[in-house]
């Protein structure tokens, strides 16, 4: 009975505490009834293998005693669907972005590219899994309490089936969106032409605010590429407003344009931020507000840095987003997505 | 190595769960005479309902948590042995379990 004691113990151990002895007396009785009933069918003591056999059976102790607990996850099956959603989100902008990292890094530093590949390989994830992890395990954590709060208010319980969204076809561009698009373009690339009219600034007293060299210096140097790209995105934006269906080509398309956006705003933030901030170049030239200068210059070289920034995260995102969009419209198929006549198209409309 | 035909795969699984419901009704049935886990085990297996103990001690311990089963520990051949058997609301719940059953098999046997 060596081997039975040592089983027992074995699941004793992943019981739940107060039924322990109790679950393991039971547990133990029914084994010996079972070697009792087979030795009296052979007319022996059952061997060792057989009684190795009753035990693998009854499977791991520690899935023997998981049936006597409580069902237990840290994440159920309402909010898992939700909570994959959220990491799959996650996860795309997060490569996205440390692609676009190392490539820059690989651009741009001489001493990255003298390195081994083993070298290479760990400067390039240096940071990668521990940011990931923190981040993955930010996201578990916030289900998990949303699961202890599931499972205490039920919140998800309340719902109103009049508060759902209404039916959307995914194939489908808002004619607001294209509208709202051709606009920003449109407005952009007269201020691209044109920007001291817009960004130059006089105070009253007569004081200005002028554009630095350094803006002057980059906009010189990116104003035909920037140009084309509002023109390319206005261009598709009229296009998207007259025939409202997306296509693969026209996702990799948007998808283009939004790698040249992401690639110019790091080239920008990249090339530009040193001399942004140490010369403070931006509003060098607006004398007659003394003390409000320096502080009103930090304010716009914060404001710039974080939107550029932000254009570059956002294009990143969107740039992945509609890689996504033309792999999927190219396995579903163009056809499904777009009305069959006129008539469906107005009806949808 | 041998591999079970796809179709074998799913129909086991639909089979389990379809024991699976019956297996409370079997149990709550069995123990209109009191038993203790091992022979309770047999009694079903012998009528075709086999149990293992992982599901059946468990199974056991729920339906006397929800006072459908009273046990107790007793020394029987000089060992000591739970016997369960079903308690005055666990008579009253089998009943309409099984009227429940009863219809379902009805209801079945008009769609069939």
């Amino acid at each position: 009975m060596d081997l039975v004691d040592r089983y027992l113990q074995a699941v004793k151990l992943w019981l739940p505490a107060r039924q322990r002895e109790d679950i393991a007396a039971e547990l133990r009785e029914d084994i010996r009834s079972e070697i009792e009933e087979m030795e009296n069918g052979l007319g022996r003591p059952l061997e060792a293998a057989e009684l190795e056999a009753i035990l693998k059976r009854r499977g791991r102790p520690i899935a023997a005693a998981s049936r006597f607990g409580p069902q237990r996850s840290l994440i159920g099956p309402t909010l898992f669907p939700i909570y994959a959603t959220a990491l799959k989100a996650l996860a795309v902008p997060f490569i996205v972005l440390w692609l676009v990292r190392w490539a820059y890094l690989f651009a741009t530093s001489a001493a990255v590219r003298a390195e081994s590949p083993v070298a290479w390989v760990a400067h390039a994830s240096a940071g990668f899994w521990s940011t990931a992890l923190l981040l993955f395990g930010g996201v578990t954590l916030l289900f998990a309490g949303l699961e202890v709060a599931q499972s205490r208010t039920h919140f998800l319980e309340k719902w109103n089936p009049r508060d759902l969204t209404p039916v959307r076809n995914a194939g489908r561009i808002q004619r607001s969106s294209s509208v709202t698009d051709l606009a920003l373009q449109v407005a952009f690339a007269f201020w691209w032409v044109r920007p001291r009219a817009f960004i130059s600034l006089e105070s009253p007293q007569g004081a200005a605010l002028s554009p630095g060299e350094t803006w002057r210096h980059l906009h010189g140097a990116l104003f035909l590429p920037v140009l084309l790209l509002s023109l390319v995105m206005a261009g598709l934006a009229l296009v998207n407003l007259v025939r409202p269906y997306w296509t693969p080509l026209r996702a990799m398309a948007r998808a283009a344009t939004h790698w040249a956006t992401a690639l110019i705003a790091s080239t920008v933030l990249a090339q530009g931020w040193r001399n942004f901030y140490t010369e403070s170049q931006w509003l060098k030239h607006g004398a007659g507000w003394p003390g409000v200068n320096g502080f009103a210059t930090t304010v716009a070289d914060v404001v710039i840095y974080v939107t550029l920034a932000s254009i570059g995260i956002g294009a990143s995102v969107a740039f992945a987003v509609q890689v996504v969009r033309a792999i999927r419209l190219r396995q579903r198929g163009r056809t499904e997505l777009r009305p069959a006549s006129r008539a469906t198209e107005a009806f949808c409309l | 190595m041998t591999h079970s035909p796809d179709s074998t795969v799913p129909f086991e699984h639909l089979r389990l769960e379809l024991r699976r419901g019956s297996l409370v009704l079997a149990v709550l049935a069995a123990l209109r005479s009191e038993r203790y886990g091992y022979t309770l085990r047999r009694v079903l297996a012998d009528q075709g309902m086999e149990i293992d103990e992982g599901t059946l001690y468990p199974l056991l311990r729920r339906l006397e948590s929800q006072g459908l089963l009273d046990s107790e520990w007793r020394e029987e051949d000089k060992r000591s042995k739970r016997f369960y058997k079903l308690s005055p609301t666990g008579k009253q719940t089998l009943k309409l379990l099984l009227a429940e059953w009863r219809s379902i098999n009805n209801s079945l046997d008009g769609i069939l």
